[in-house]
């Protein structure tokens, strides 16, 4: 089992036929995705890898199922390509692209949330069940995406894409596989945090662990810490947090759109504080996560 | 519906009667040119309050969202605030003005973010989450950064080197640190050729000015036969991120 993506998720990429998205499509088929069409307006009848390219979301929802989308069209259509995906029934859009205004962001959101879809990203790599399938550039190339994630019992959640690969590829080194990873994305918006990822994880009988990747700015830390007392998770959840020199510097944005310091909550020493106090642990280092989850699993078993 | 959000929430602190249904429409207003504009933050402050009951607002500020400048771009030039003049706590240094001339050079890749620091090790460090992670490593060994940036989604060769030769060029910069993490879409061999291009065109020999390149990844194979040809010191996955960091500063003894 694996959480959100399978091997039989069929799922289609919109704006196919841009530079990102064709590499992005070859990567996919290769790690084994069951892609099954492409929509970029106005080019209709082409191909992209063997996908075939339609110009409306439709023309593939109506031939057959759907279950995802990889949305990787510029910020200004973004939007609505989004609504497009949602309006014919698609329900897990991943939003590659990147700088769209929060304002777009929210009105997705609150769309997703009233048709029962669910946004991953904006300005995410993707998510990936590995030996199963991917959905995104998470991992690169097929070959290198291998080499990084392996099946196995951690999942992982990352405000940052390429820090998913780096845990990832640290817990494989150690003998440690993933049972799903998730870029959740990296803007003040976002369609799934970390608390909203937790009860898919909690139900997948394949994930024993949990390692996260955090930033400072936002409260979805603190979200985290209080879904986990709040519903006792026994789940253990071991988290990195990253940029700690931010704390010094508030008002300087760094790293991501939603990472700077504006207020107290938004510093990393307070993160780190909530999340210990829920049971969380926090690691110094990338290198210290897989001993830190082993012996949690030990404790729980 | 603005209106009635308002009303709500100026109720909800207890003001009733006059002073309610006058201060509605100005808190509505608030809500309204939020939205319209894209802010982050709208305020009013202070908000006065005359004797006959009448309100008006003293001051105000707003801050609007760095995404949706382009959407904003007629009001922007109205209110003459150029493309430089940003929301951040202070005005970005020359240092960071050509830094970001360098990754606006070419659409290829983010070789900027680029932020001054007073160190004297230069870091050509990514990507988002990667270089927030590396220039912690780098500070918990002792090491001082000369800089912060990210490189990432595969820039070109000509700008990985524009930004070497930038932080090269930076006073009391003695050596360059170049650190990711496990890279997916830039490619490994194109950030090395750059960066050795870089330490060239500055006078600079390249084994001796990089301290470490720790990027593993996509054609990592072919980076490494490069950096390998010029002397570099060079690690894989294996190494980790915060080992890389150390390796440097070690170095900068």
């Amino acid at each position: 089992m694996s959480i959100l993506i399978s091997k039989d998720t069929t799922f289609i990429v919109q704006g196919i036929t841009g530079r990102e998205a064709v590499s992005l499509t070859r990567e996919n088929l290769a790690y084994g995705a069951k892609i099954v069409g492409g929509v970029t307006p106005g080019r209709a009848g082409r191909d992209v890898y063997g996908v075939p390219v339609y110009d409306c979301v439709r023309d593939v929802t109506r031939k057959t199922r759907v279950d995802g989308s990889v949305v990787c069209v510029p910020p200004r259509f973004t939007r609505d390509a989004v609504f497009e995906a949602i309006e014919n029934g698609i329900k897990l859009i991943v939003i590659v692209t990147e700088r769209i205004p929060r304002r777009e962001v929210a009105q997705m959101v609150e769309l997703a949330t009233l048709r029962g879809a669910r946004i991953i990203g904006p300005n995410c790599l993707g998510l990936i069940s590995p030996g199963e399938a991917k959905m995104g550039g998470i991992g690169g190339p097929a070959e290198n995406t291998r080499k990084a994630y392996t099946p196995g019992p951690v999942g992982i959640m990352s405000r940052s894409g390429g820090m998913t690969t780096e845990i990832a590829n640290t817990l494989t080194a150690a003998g440690l596989g993933q049972s799903t990873a998730v870029s959740i994305g990296g803007d003040a918006i976002i369609g799934t945090s970390y608390a909203e990822l937790m009860p898919l994880f909690e139900a997948d009988p394949q994930t024993q662990a949990i390692a996260i990747y955090s930033e400072p700015g936002g409260r979805m830390e603190a979200e985290l810490a209080e879904w986990v007392t709040e519903h006792r998770s026994k789940l253990p959840i071991v988290a990195f947090m990253a940029g700690r020199f931010m704390d010094e510097m508030p008002g300087m944005r760094f790293g991501h759109a939603g990472t700077i310091v504006e207020g107290k909550a938004d510093t990393t020493a307070d993160k780190i504080e909530r999340m210990r106090r829920a049971g969380i642990a926090v690691a110094e280092r990338i290198e210290e996560i897989p001993a830190l989850i082993r012996a949690r699993i030990a404790k729980g078993a | 519906m603005t209106e009635r959000i308002a009303k709500e929430a100026i109720s909800a602190t207890g003001v009733t009667g006059s002073a309610l249904t006058r201060a509605t429409p100005i808190v509505a207003a608030l809500i309204d040119i939020f939205l319209r504009y894209d802010l982050t933050l709208a305020e009013i402050n202070p908000l006065v309050r005359l004797e006959d009951g009448r309100f008006l607002v003293l001051d105000g500020h707003v801050d609007l969202e760095g995404e949706a400048r382009e959407l904003h771009k007629e009001l922007l030039d109205e209110l003459g605030i150029g493309p430089d003049e940003t929301r951040l706590a202070r005005p970005p240094t020359e240092f960071e003005i050509a830094g970001a001339r360098v990754d606006a050079s070419d659409h290829r890749g983010v070789a900027g973010n680029v932020t001054e620091f007073d160190g004297n090790l230069g870091l050509i460090i990514g990507a988002g989450g990667g270089s927030l992670t590396l220039f912690d490593a780098v500070r918990k060994h002792g090491g001082r950064p000369a800089n912060y940036c990210e490189i990432g989604g595969n820039p070109s060769v000509k700008k990985a080197c524009a930004l070497t030769k930038l932080v090269l060029g930076k006073p009391g910069v003695e050596k360059i640190a170049v650190m990711m993490n496990v890279v997916s879409n830039t490619r490994v061999d194109i950030v090395a050729r750059g960066v050795i291009k870089g330490c060239i065109e500055a006078g600079r020999d390249p084994a001796k000015t990089i301290a470490i390149f720790r990027i593993p990844g996509s054609w990592e194979d072919e980076g490494f036969k490069i950096l390998a040809k010029y002397g570099i010191e060079y690690c894989d996955r294996s190494v980790s991120m915060y080992e890389a960091a150390g390796r440097a500063v070690k170095k900068m003894a």
